[in-house]
């Protein structure tokens, strides 16, 4: 064969393999693109809300639902999820906490003061801890168990999307020798509102999310609502959300968890709570008033009211994050209007919340 | 910010060395004496330079060390993918990397016969399965 031949020949070879490796790999990084599945374009429910929240939340997200609220009316929109579909609500659970909280120091199961130590198995300056500091993440505890073993699950659940909260009440007061509360005042402390829960599970004598289940969802509206401990408790009305990176993340759920992060629940019941909250009819309303202040910001049993980035009006609300969801909860209690955002994508830093102020801002009376 | 910055900058700096390895025809350097390094000790032009160097970092010494080097870039991209997605339509960016990489391995298939063998293959085999492994566990 002339060499001329050969060399054309072995050109159109290695362009081939060009061609064909390239169309692969194009292939595949379009399919692993480091983007979350974009929201579909229809809708169900309110379409100005849906325009509105897709505008203000942003489309890179597989699924969002936004709520408007005022006493007497209530709009929700979904987009790529059902309206009973539920979304993890992450630290808005802590919301959810305060309430019970105040409700029992309303009952006098409890009292703002309440040392920790009266209710559960710790010692040292752990048991000296209040209450009240727990839930005003005042009590110097560190935003969680400061462990290897904690810092390691946290690498690894980011590495392969999973949860890093995971694990049972006891073995979280097991982990807790040698924790102190030395951190500073103001350190958000999501194993402050573990042990405040487990506190008051305990003084209950009741599974925290059976207290919490009947002393609050039901009486919010939150009757479908769930704190699952375990993947075998969810269903197919549970979503799953993604990382920013468009990745499935494991659902955050476990039995410490619960009073901090775990609770699920749909657009619509959200709407709910938020009008009972609005229109004060949620047991343990106290948790919203303002118990301890700093600068322009005041923290209630976990509700934080301060004024709104956008129009400096005072909101009081609560945003929860997990690995595959951000969420937001914010009262115009002046002005009687409420918003809520649920979008199954995971964001640092927490990107709804802004969106959630923007929200409430534009949504002006909820007309 | 700035550790993503690092590692998508990394990560671009992996993968062009992998398409560069994979595509170079370059051979080895020679190992020069030192007596001849004194005695060409003439100021090299600035060129002259950048050639050696990239000779240097591109030259393919065998097989082994352009596969290690795309098992190096495909981990470093699900670890982007992982843990620092890019924003908004920079995430094409990653895409267009993940093209590069099949590019190069087009490169490594073509060249394949005519890259030197390596005993240290099993090594390679072990870098590789630890490379896959990897990426399963950041997919």
């Amino acid at each position: 064969m002339p060499a001329s031949l050969g060399s054309r020949q072995s050109r159109w070879v290695t362009l081939g393999v060009v061609a064909i490796c390239a169309a692969v790999s194009l292939v595949a990084g379009v399919a692993w693109r480091p983007a979350p599945t974009p929201l579909p374009a229809t809708h169900s429910g309110d379409a100005g809300l849906a325009e509105l929240g897709r505008r203000i939340v942003g489309e890179e997200r597989p699924a969002l639902a936004v709520a408007c609220v005022t006493p007497t009316q209530i709009r929700t929109a979904s987009m790529g999820a059902a309206r009973t579909d539920r979304f993890e609500i992450g630290s808005i659970s802590k919301g959810l906490t305060g309430l019970l909280f105040a409700d029992m120091i309303e009952r006098g199961e409890v009292r703002a003061d309440t040392r920790l130590g009266e209710l559960l198995p710790v010692s040292g300056e752990l048991s000296q801890v209040q209450l009240s500091q727990l839930a005003t993440h005042t009590s110097g505890l560190p935003p969680q168990l400061p462990t290897p073993r904690q810092y390691g699950k946290n690498y690894w659940a980011a590495l392969t999307a999973g949860n890093p909260y995971d694990g049972t009440v006891q073995q979280r007061l097991d982990a807790l020798k040698g924790v102190t509360s030395s951190a500073p005042p103001g350190t958000y402390s999501n194993l402050a509102f573990e042990l405040l829960g487990a506190a008051l599970a305990a003084a209950a004598d009741r599974p925290f999310r059976d207290l919490l289940r009947e002393r609050i969802l039901q009486p919010v509206g939150l009757t479908e609502a769930s704190i699952p401990y375990a993947d075998n408790e969810l269903t197919d009305r549970d979503l799953l959300g993604q990382t920013g990176g468009g990745r499935t993340n494991d659902a955050w759920l476990g039995q410490a968890m619960a009073p901090a992060g775990g609770v699920r629940a749909d657009i619509h019941q959200m709407a709910l709570f938020t009008q009972r909250l609005l229109t004060d009819q949620a047991p343990g309303m106290d948790a919203l008033e303002p118990k301890v202040t700093e600068q322009d910001e005041s923290t209630g049993w976990a509700w934080v009211t301060m004024p709104s980035p956008t129009d400096q009006r005072a909101i009081t609300w609560h945003n929860g994050g997990t690995g595959g969801f951000t969420a937001f909860l914010g009262l115009d209690r002046e002005r009687r209007v409420g918003v809520v955002i649920m979008s199954a994508r995971g964001e640092t830093p927490n990107h709804v919340t802004l969106a959630g102020f923007q929200l409430l801002h534009e949504v002006g009376s909820c007309a | 910010m700035i550790i993503a910055a690092v590692f998508w900058l990394l990560t671009l700096v992996v993968v062009a060395l992998f398409v560069g390895r994979a595509w170079s025809a370059s051979a080895p350097p020679q190992a020069r004496s030192r007596t001849s390094d004194t005695a060409d000790a003439r100021p090299a032009s600035r060129a002259h330079t950048q050639s050696r160097v990239r000779d240097r970092v591109l030259s393919v010494r065998s097989r082994d060390q352009v596969v290690r080097s795309g098992v190096d870039a495909v981990v470093l991209l699900a670890l982007v993918r992982a843990l620092f997605p890019p924003p908004g339509w920079a995430s094409w960016l990653w895409v267009a990397a993940v093209v590069a990489v099949g590019v190069g391995v087009a490169g490594l298939v073509a060249r394949w016969p005519r890259l030197p063998a390596s005993r240290s293959r099993w090594v390679t085999v072990v870098y590789a399965l630890v490379g896959a492994g990897l990426v399963v566990v950041l997919a």
